[in-house]
């Protein structure tokens, strides 16, 4: 394309951009939009001052006795007392007693050994928005696609239909982006303010959080325009126009991602396994749930079509329209599962690590402290993520249920009664909700929990009959919330779905 | 076309009971709408309509765009409530039946055709067709033979497999033909089931459909506001702002 024929184009776009913002569907998507990218933006803003804290040199910190405590690199600490006062290094411990705080930080944000942990789980807590935000672009599709056909029945070539996909996001990126900074002070007077002394997670702001905002708001713009181009579907978009949405199975390139994230993952578990305490286990371990996470997001789908495939093989109505929606569009309810797949990953953790410690009976105050504030915090962003979750789920099922509402008030119209359409949205919304969550559940508790458990009983009597019950556990608590976040979700849908369902929808286009 | 089979024709596959007794087509009127008013927000869509539709009786609804032909078939087939006026069909008033009530007679003893179709888009074609029977408890393996059945006497069987996405317009209008057939139904109502299709297909939907019809001696009501689809029909309502202008009986 030449210069001149880029600028036309670029000119379209920016027309169409302008007109279809008018629409009100449109303003509430970019709202949405702009809500998750600057959620992502905070939280990619608090790795960055998470991970940066400490490296102008080590943080010294004055105690209430008048030592001064510095913690190096390492993560030790180096005492200097006055003459005459002498306090004992457990004193600068976390249990309540303690202080280094000047900044009041959590040994899990001041200790520099433990600190890469919290900015591998500020990179997770972007997941579940940047999965929202996705959902949230593929909002209002079935009218996009319509759109872009009429623009391509016109002769708008395919660059020109991903530009201007690209322009209808780009500015709220940017916003978003730009906003990412006012939310992360939000977000650390939330964390890093309010919570007593030894109990912050986010360190007070610095120049490196002012040189990293631009790069994290570039970034959310880049990530927000990849994402919006490739839901464009420009290759299902052509000259005589969509009339209606067809199936998008699943291509053979997303099984090949999905094989290499797997044997990344199952590479990283190998190597972990056969040297537990070698030099690169501790890059795996904090690696390892990113690469878990990324896994489950690419796996979602599948799972989804298996769980689509199964209910059809079930036969009953419900069951088969239920599961041939969930197989007609996989992806945006698998990444939905992929979530949840990893948030009972994380409680099966975690419910085996309170019983661990439970049980191990543990009594310092430091370690009930450390643990417990961990785990606490651990289930906070658990809870974070799952709530998200749960919210893409309505947007991705509130979306497939104005796709699908003439066909629906059809299904209503040939004699189904409402209950039954219910139960079909209801069945969807379960299979991508609580199976994968208490998949992960079994899975968490089993492996990573069991594991946890046996290092922590040392062998006891009590640490199968422990790990077993914290599988049964997760699997009550993994479930009834995801159980508890589908019905939510029915709830907020259940205006669409009347909608859908009315004789007035058989009348739209 | 042969005779038209109902579910109960399957050897192996008994009907339902609710299925077995629609199968004799009722005597008399089998539709009557009475002072049938109805608006939306400030349009007015009928004002007062009566109709009658008696057993085995083809009657065209026509007239111009918005003038309340659409509104009178919801009303009749019990997929809306009238603000005013009563109508019964197949002898029972519908205002007088809950939601899921209508639901089961439509399900059991109407057939519904409309514009584009409206089949299920996830559903292949023969699942579309087997779904009022499915949803009816229909064993799943008689309801698709049926349903296979129905898409070859329909001339669709080529695309049993297919799903609606990648049928023509006329394709998918025969698919909704036999789906609305399939329970053998006592009346079919049919919203503009031509107006989506060009003439030659139109015409051979429309012939399908009043031929399957009149062979198993049901009643079809049919809106359109095209002359030649209601010259193939016994009684033609002309309806112009929301009331009966004219009736004119064709055969």
């Amino acid at each position: 394309m030449t210069r001149g024929a880029a600028a036309r184009a670029r000119s379209a776009a920016a027309v169409v951009a302008r007109s279809v913002g008018g629409d009100p569907a449109e303003r509430r998507r970019r709202r949405l939009l702009g809500a998750a990218l600057t959620c992502c933006a905070a939280f990619l803003l608090a790795a960055v001052a998470v991970a940066t804290f400490g490296l102008a040199g080590p943080e010294c910190l004055r105690t209430p006795g008048g030592s001064t405590v510095c913690v190096d690199s390492g993560g030790g600490y180096t005492v200097t007392s006055p003459p005459g006062v002498s306090e004992p290094i457990d004193d600068f411990s976390f249990g309540g007693r303690l202080v280094p705080d000047t900044s009041g930080l959590a040994p899990y944000v001041g200790e520099s050994g433990l600190r890469p942990g919290v900015v591998v789980a500020a990179l997770l807590l972007v997941v579940p928005f940047a999965v929202f935000a996705l959902q949230v672009v593929r909002l209002g599709s079935a009218a996009r696609e319509r759109r872009l056909a009429a623009l391509r029945l016109q002769g708008a070539t395919s660059a020109d239909l991903r530009r201007i996909a690209a322009a209808e996001v780009r500015g709220t990126g940017l916003v978003a982006g730009v906003a990412g900074l006012p939310a992360y002070l939000g977000l650390w007077l939330l964390l890093g303010v309010l919570p007593p002394s030894g109990w912050r997670l986010l360190p007070t702001p610095a120049a490196a959080l002012v040189v990293g905002w631009p790069v994290v708001a570039v970034l959310v713009v880049v990530a927000a325009v990849l994402a919006a181009r490739r839901a464009a579907d420009v290759g299902t978009v052509d000259a005589l126009g969509l009339s209606r949405r067809r199936a998008r199975p699943l291509s053979r390139s997303s099984a090949t991602t999905t094989a290499v994230i797997l044997g990344v993952l199952v590479l990283g578990l190998v190597l972990l396994f056969l040297a537990p305490n070698g030099a690169a286990a501790g890059v795996v371990v904090l690696v390892l749930p990113l690469v878990f996470v990324a896994a489950a997001v690419a796996a979602g789908p599948w799972i989804v079509v298996a769980v689509g495939r199964r209910h059809v093989r079930r036969g009953n109505p419900v069951a088969v329209l239920a599961g041939r929606r969930l197989i007609a569009d996989p992806r945006t309810p698998g990444r939905v599962a992929g979530v949840l797949l990893a948030v009972g990953l994380a409680v099966g953790f975690a419910v085996s690590d309170v019983i661990g410690i439970f049980l191990s009976g543990r009594t310092d105050p430091y370690d009930l402290a450390f643990f417990g504030g961990g785990i606490l915090t651990a289930l906070a962003a658990i809870g974070l993520a799952a709530v998200v979750a749960a919210l893409s789920l309505v947007v991705g099922a509130s979306e497939q249920v104005l796709d699908a509402r003439r066909p629906t008030a059809a299904l209503v119209a040939l004699g189904a009664e409402p209950a039954t359409v219910v139960r079909v949205v209801r069945t969807q919304l379960r299979s991508v909700s609580v199976l994968p969550a208490v998949g992960g559940a079994v899975v968490g508790a089993t492996l990573l929990g069991g594991w946890f458990a046996v290092a922590e009983g040392g062998g006891r009597a009590w640490v199968v009959p422990a790990a077993l019950g914290a599988v049964v556990v997760a699997v009550l608590v993994a479930g009834g919330a995801a159980a508890l976040g589908a019905a939510g979700a029915q709830r907020l849908l259940r205006r669409p779905l009347a909608e859908a369902m009315s004789v007035e929808s058989l009348r739209t286009a | 076309m042969t005779p038209p089979s109902t579910p109960g024709d399957l050897p192996g596959t008994p009907p339902p009971d609710h299925l077995a007794a629609t199968v004799p087509v009722p005597a008399g009127a089998v539709l009557e709408a009475h002072g049938v008013q109805h608006a939306y927000r400030r349009t007015v869509a009928l004002r007062g309509v009566d109709l009658r539709v008696d057993a085995g009786e083809v009657v065209a609804v026509t007239g111009p765009s918005g003038c309340g032909k659409s509104t009178l078939l919801h009303a009749a087939a019990g997929l809306l409530v009238p603000q005013a006026g009563t109508v019964t069909l197949l002898g029972r008033d519908l205002a007088r039946l809950t939601e899921d009530e209508r639901a089961l007679l439509r399900r059991r003893e109407v057939g519904i055709v409309l514009q584009f179709g409206q089949l299920v888009p996830e559903l292949t074609a023969v699942d579309n067709v087997a779904l009022p029977l499915l949803l009816d408890g229909h064993p799943a393996d008689g309801a698709r033979r049926l349903a296979l059945d129905w898409l070859e006497r329909c001339g669709a069987e080529d695309v049993a497999a297919t799903m609606p996405s990648d049928m023509s317009g006329g394709e998918a209008q025969r698919v909704a033909v036999a789906r609305a057939l399939v329970t053998g139904p006592s009346v079919v109502f049919a919203d503009e089931p031509t107006g989506s299709l060009d003439t030659l297909a139109g015409r051979q939907v429309l012939g399908l459909l009043v031929a399957a019809v009149r062979e198993r001696g049901a009643s079809l009501v049919i809106v359109t506001h095209d002359n030649t689809v209601a010259a193939r029909s016994d009684r033609e309502v002309r309806l112009v702002d929301g009331t009966v202008a004219s009736e004119a009986v064709l055969r």
